[in-house]
């Protein structure tokens, strides 16, 4: 059932305001990142609707977005939501069972990694109608153009909501690892759904966005926000992998001021961390050893976690759990105690840290707490020895001990034979816990209902033995006390789903143990389910004391937060730092972030293009996806290897359209090289800062405002240097590799995880989100192409195109199916009725039957065969200037002008007078970047004019195909373009017509590329997605070539019109593909990508880049 | 859609009528009262015919199969221009030898099945270099692959060219087979 607006959308337009997507999860393939979930119970096999956000990683992958089924030859096989793998990247599903039984594929190609996608697959197989029974929609609109269009036969069951494995990220069979981001993920059972029960089109930019699904989702349906709680109360558990450089961990959902750190795929010391003692000082739970400090260890608690330095615990490639508590806000002075304690305390979640002096004599000591201890965990830090733990249900006479094995030993030396109270502990003299004039830590847990318990069971030694905590434990510390036995810690992050089983040792070094499969254990909503059998933590008539933490998060990014609890497992390389904030929804700390840029670089990023590898060749460099020519931007850049060589190291900023060229010697920019330490500014070497290298983490912070950058060497600034004016079209970041034969690796972070240090004040991290608002956020509203098919001759029929969706004052029409037949150029100062044919020298006439009105929405048409032939497909490309124009006297000729400066257009007529040099003005208040003329008293050549390639005023003809030529003119002012006395321009007493083009930031862009004769072409930035892009090669002769996105509504763009030419259209050469910052040149035709061919382009926009998905 | 004087209405974008403007939202939470009295109605839309095969996606508009000559209204044979400046006072066009010719689907299809091919078989291009620079074999599984995609684009080619009407020339393109 398709329900169009069924589903009431929160956030949708007049609700409230926009739908706020705050993170993602990224899918590092190369860290084999997937989550996995095995349906409880069958669901609809039939019928269901699977809704993300994706963004693009490495532009090769064909990744699993979402599959089911492990086998690929029987049962079930296996169903997937992937792209394909050949030649084509396009978004499939398909089911395969020992060959591919059913697949539908996309004609559309999606590779546009710098923006975002919205994808719904919906399956219905009981639909009669064949077509019916898969669709696939992007960004709102379905797909009818199909690559592949091979459907399951009617009531067939999908592999999906069967009871196998399902996953995300990658194929459950093991095959198909993702590399992206994906977000906001709903999965409906039951019900075929359309895009509108997940997104809206924006009612002021008219793009695609995503609102809230608020129907029902069956009985396997889940959503997955794929984001963090960010308050998250008294306990939580975060993942990461080392990366051996600063780091800032994110995620915990508080200040910590426990931090307890274990490497989980490698023996590894435990490691406690705790506010009280300080940053950088540790403890090994597994150790007698006393306290350690290491500068480059955990160097501080932050506000939503802590940052590691290059040290141990940060391993490169380590995974790791860090285990948090929450112990208040301040430590305060007790003496409550025959010892005064410094105390940090959390009564409301019972957790306190206490450091005190001891005695060497019974003694008690100030907890803080306000309600007696559970348990207590006590380190002498200045002197070896074991870790003395006080629990409830041993009582006070002995105590077990955190690093050994041991059974409960007794002694009142350990705590004094006393129960703690509310105020204080008791302890004997050990030196463990009270060496006279050491300094000891202790950790205190008091009970909170729902919340916390610590208690004690018996083992069974089968399964089912339950344990009733009374709220779902997010972590579980067991130990046997009647015999020796390991400690125990299970918890829910590690280990999202059950059988749970990740099993981790405080007492060992040891890496983390699977038992999920051997040693099974239930996390329930209630408590924990013991379901084998082992000495450790289940044997018959063994005794086991516990302590439990309640999960508080609301949400994460494994949590279903459909209510149905169909919650998933993250599994290989993802951590709690996949989690970025990079999202579909520009807001204020977020939103479509900058990557390294693959359509652009010459060397492939990994890791959803925040990773790369530079070597030597040419043109040795690595750029970013985004180009501001203002703000202040803060960038961090992790040298990760040097190839085992000497350093050879290049970050900086530059121009696009220095994207190709050596770092070092880019025309405008500034780099920082390792290697010397020095700068090049705009390819000249400059002294500068300190060397680095490998290990080191560069931030860069670009004053585009006030003509500054500043490189920072592990947070510390080589100084703000002054002497580059940046200007222009703006700047991204650039990386390379220097004169070596080895590589240099760097890991690229634009701000969409934690900064390792903190950006100078005022630097924002480079997203959409920041990114200032266009001055044409719909470009639809200036420029709009529509097709339309004839209704005229040889018939009298007419019709009224009215899908413009403004009053056109130029339009060009186009008869896309029938060769011979010349472009129709009409404009609203010339009136609708008056024709110039830009494939011809022919003077303006008057056709009666062609255009015969320009109207509020668009415009009317006669019967003429050149713009109404029957049958006939056509295209309209319309701009709008300013209506009836007024009179101009800015230039030397006076001219008539409908000038509309907002959106850098003017169409300008006027007579000319036989004077070279005459100026004529153009109304636009900014000098054009591109003219046409037309003389439309007689015949002559349409007059190209432009400085977009070196800055002088260059000219070609529309109608030929022949190279350009340096006009040698005086280039256009912000008021007047000069006209020279030929037929062409200025002829005395002719009269002509000129349109005019001046850049609008994120809406028109006007500018040159070097060709590269390569299927993996150029890569055109242009700041916005384009509506419409013509080429023209200045350097030979070859065609004018028009692409637009209308006739080519997605990529790649292979319908080719030429101005010049009154061809057809033709479909048989990839031109480009579109994408949601510019166009990437897909194919190797003379007339757009011959190697070293200079090319001038005219693009005009769908939104700005900041408003834009992927295409 | 929801069309008013047979023009379409946007979901979610505001509209004029007359000259009372109406927000974006109001076509969602209008009742079908409300939108009867502004003469607005629903109609449903066809699907899309593939653009690839039909023009402006038009299910009764199919593209030419066969490449054409084209001719004028009269009848007349039309030839590709190019500019004549012999009289640089008065440059014009006129008509070269070339006639000008409108490529049909299936020149267009054969065209594309040749750059499916040729891109699929970049990929392992390296390897048949390899193999006759420095006789390093190309392994059997990728020999194979490479015969498959040959023999799957000349299948293609013979299938296109045979191929009848637009509705033949869909079933041929929609069931390619380059491998998984």
């Amino acid at each position: 059932m398709s329900v169009i607006g069924s589903n009431i959308l929160a956030g949708a337009s007049g609700q409230g305001g926009a739908y706020t997507i705050e993170e993602s999860l990224r899918f590092n393939a190369s860290q084999s990142s997937y989550l996995s979930w095995t349906p409880a119970s069958a669901g609809n096999r039939k019928t269901w609707t699977w809704s993300g956000w994706f963004k693009k990683g490495v532009i090769t992958n064909t990744g699993c977005l979402f599959g089911a089924g492990t086998t690929t030859n029987s049962g079930n096989g296996v169903t997937e939501i992937s792209f394909q793998a050949d030649n084509t990247m396009a978004l499939t599903v398909w089911q395969f069972i020992s060959g591919v039984q059913w697949r539908v594929t996309t004609s559309a190609i999606q590779r546009d990694p710098s923006a975002w996608y919205h994808f719904v697959i919906t399956i219905d197989t009981t639909q009669a109608t064949s077509s019916n029974r898969v669709k696939i929609y992007i960004n709102g609109v379905q797909q009818t153009s199909l690559f592949y269009a091979v459907y399951p036969s009617q009531n067939y069951d999908t592999g999906v909501n069967a009871t196998n494995a399902h996953g995300i990220g990658r194929r459950p069979d093991g095959s198909n690892l993702l590399d992206g981001y994906i977000t906001e993920v709903n999965f409906i059972d039951g019900q075929a759904l359309d895009p509108s029960s997940f997104g809206e089109f924006d009612s002021v930019t008219g793009v695609w966005k995503p609102a809230k699904y608020t129907g029902t989702y069956g009985t396997n349906g889940f959503y997955l926000p794929m984001q963090l709680d960010n308050t998250v109360e008294g306990f939580n558990t975060v993942t990461y992998i080392g990366t051996q450089k600063p780091q800032k961990i994110s995620g915990v959902g508080f200040s910590p001021d426990l931090v307890w750190i274990k490497s989980r795929n490698n023996a590894q010391n435990h490691t406690l961390y705790d506010s009280v003692r300080g940053a950088t000082k540790y403890l090994m739970s597994n150790s007698t050893n006393a306290e350690a400090t290491d500068a480059q260890t955990l160097t501080s608690f932050d506000t939503d976690g802590f940052s590691m330095g290059t040290s141990f615990p940060n391993d490169l490639n380590y995974t790791y759990v860090a285990w948090c508590w929450d112990a208040g806000s301040s430590t305060v002075s007790n003496t409550d105690g025959s010892i005064t304690s410094s105390v940090r305390s959390n009564p409301a979640y019972g957790f306190s840290i206490v450091s005190y002096t001891g005695t060497g004599a019974n003694a008690t000591v100030g907890h803080g707490l306000g309600t007696a201890p559970s348990m207590i965990i006590v380190k002498n830090r200045s002197a070896g020895g074991s870790w003395m733990v006080y629990h409830t249900s041993i009582g006070n006479t002995g105590a077990v001990f955190l690093n050994i094995t041991n059974a409960t030993i007794t002694s009142s030396t350990y705590f004094n034979n006393t129960t703690p109270t509310s105020d204080v502990f008791s302890i004997g003299d050990a030196t463990a816990c009270n060496g006279s004039g050491n300094s000891i830590v202790a950790y205190c847990f008091s009970e909170v209902a729902g919340y916390s318990k610590f208690g004690s069971y018996t083992g069974t030694g089968a399964s089912g033995n339950t344990v009733t905590t009374g709220f779902k434990p997010a972590f579980v510390m067991i130990k046997r006390t009647d015999t020796t036995s390991n400690w125990v810690v299970l918890d829910n992050t590690r280990r999202s789903i059950n059988p749970n089983g990740l099993q981790l040792y405080p007492n060992l070094s040891a890496a983390e143990d699977n038992y999920t499969t051997i040693l099974p254990t239930d996390l329930t909503n209630t408590g924990f389910t013991l379901n084998h059998n082992t000495s450790n933590t289940n044997e018959s008539g063994g005794t086991y004391i516990y302590m439990a933490f309640k999960d508080t998060r609301e949400y994460a990014y494994w949590l279903d937060d459909s209510g149905n609890n169909n919650d998933w497992q993250p599994n290989g390389g993802i951590t709690t730092e996949s989690t970025v904030t990079d999202t579909p929804t520009p807001y204020a700390d977020g939103g479509n972030y900058a990557t390294l840029n693959p359509l652009d670089s010459k060397y492939t990023p990994t890791e959803a293009n925040l990773s790369v590898v530079c070597g030597t060749a040419v043109p040795r460099s690595a750029v970013g996806s985004m180009f501001p020519a203002s703000g202040k931007w803060y960038t961090e850049v992790y040298c990760s290897s040097n190839g085992g060589g000497a350093n050879r190291f290049i970050i900086g900023f530059t121009t696009q359209a220095n994207s190709q060229t050596y770092p070092v010697s880019v025309t405008d920019g500034v780099v920082y090289s390792a290697a010397a330490g020095d700068l090049y500014v705009d390819g000249s070497l400059t002294s500068y800062g300190a060397t680095y290298g490998q290990g080191d983490t560069i931030g860069i912070a670009l004053n585009l405002d006030d003509n500054e950058i500043t490189f920072y060497k592990n947070n510390t600034s080589q100084g703000t240097y002054t002497g580059k004016t940046f200007e222009g079209d703006g700047y991204g970041l650039v990386m390379g590799h220097g004169s070596s034969t080895l590589a240099s690796t760097y890991k690229v972070n634009f701000g969409q995880r934690p900064f390792a240090y903190t950006p100078p004040t005022g630097f924002k991290p480079l997203h959409t989100g920041n990114l200032p608002d266009s001055a044409i956020v719909d470009g639809s509203e200036y420029f709009n192409a529509v097709t339309y098919t004839g209704n005229g001759y040889p018939t009298s029929g007419t019709q009224s195109i009215s899908t413009v969706n403004f009053q056109p004052d130029f339009v060009w029409i186009k008869d896309r199916s029938r060769g011979g037949y010349n472009h129709f150029l009409q404009d609203v100062l010339r009136g609708s009725t008056n024709v110039l044919r830009s494939n011809t020298t022919g003077v303006a006439n008057t056709e009666s039957t062609a255009v015969t009105s320009f109207n509020a929405d668009g415009f009317s048409l006669g019967a003429s065969n050149e713009v109404n032939y029957q049958n006939d497909a056509f295209i309209s490309w319309n701009w709008k200037a300013n209506g009836a124009g007024v009179s101009n006297t800015d230039g030397s000729i006076t001219s008539t002008v409908s000038a509309n400066p907002t959106a850098g257009f003017s169409i300008v007529t006027y007579t000319g007078n036989g004077i070279s040099g005459a100026t004529v003005g153009h109304g636009l208040g900014a000098a054009p970047d591109i003219y046409i003329i037309k003389n439309r008293s007689t015949t002559a050549q349409w007059s190209v004019k432009y400085t977009i390639v070196d800055g002088s005023l260059d000219y070609m003809f529309l109608e030929s195909t022949a190279a350009a030529d340096n006009a040698g003119e005086t280039a256009p002012t912000s008021s007047v373009i000069n006209v020279w006395n030929g037929t062409e321009e200025g002829a005395s007493g002719n009269n002509y017509v000129a349109y005019c083009f001046a850049e609008v930031e994120g809406y028109s862009k006007f500018g040159s590329y070097t060709g590269n004769g390569s299927a993996d072409g150029p890569f055109v930035y242009l700041g916005f997605r384009p509506a419409f892009v013509m080429v023209k090669r200045t350097d030979a002769a070859d065609e004018w070539a028009i692409s637009d996105g209308k006739r080519n509504p997605y990529n790649v763009n292979n319908l080719a019109l030429f101005a010049n030419r009154s061809n057809a259209e033709s479909g048989s050469q990839n031109i480009a593909d579109f994408t949601s910052n510019g166009f990437k040149i897909r194919g190797a035709p003379s007339w757009s990508n011959t190697s070293g061919g200079t090319y001038i382009y005219m693009a005009f926009a769908e939104n700005p880049f900041k408003n834009s998905l992927a295409r | 859609m929801y069309k008013v004087n047979n023009k379409p209405l946007q979901l979610d974008r505001a509209f004029t009528l007359g000259d009372i403007q109406y927000p974006a939202n109001w076509l969602r939470f209008s009742s079908a009262e409300d939108r009867a009295a502004l003469g607005i109605t629903w109609e449903t839309e066809a699907t899309r015919a593939d653009d690839r095969f039909y023009w402006n996606g038009d299910i009764n508009n199919p593209k030419a199969m066969e490449d054409r000559e084209e001719v004028d209204q009269d009848g007349n044979p039309m030839y590709v221009k190019v500019l004549d400046k012999s009289d640089p006072e008065n440059p014009v066009m006129v008509d070269s030898d070339e006639r000008l010719v409108t490529k049909g689907l299936k020149s267009q299809w054969i065209a594309q099945v040749k750059v499916t091919a040729g891109t699929m078989l970049a990929t392992t291009d390296w390897m048949v270099i390899r193999k006759a620079e420095r006789a390093v074999e190309i392994p059997a599984d990728v020999v194979a692959k490479r015969a498959a995609i040959v023999a799957e684009a000349d299948r293609l080619e013979v299938a296109i060219a045979a191929c009848a009407d637009v509705e033949a020339l869909i079933a041929v393109v929609n069931d390619q087979r380059w491998g998984d």
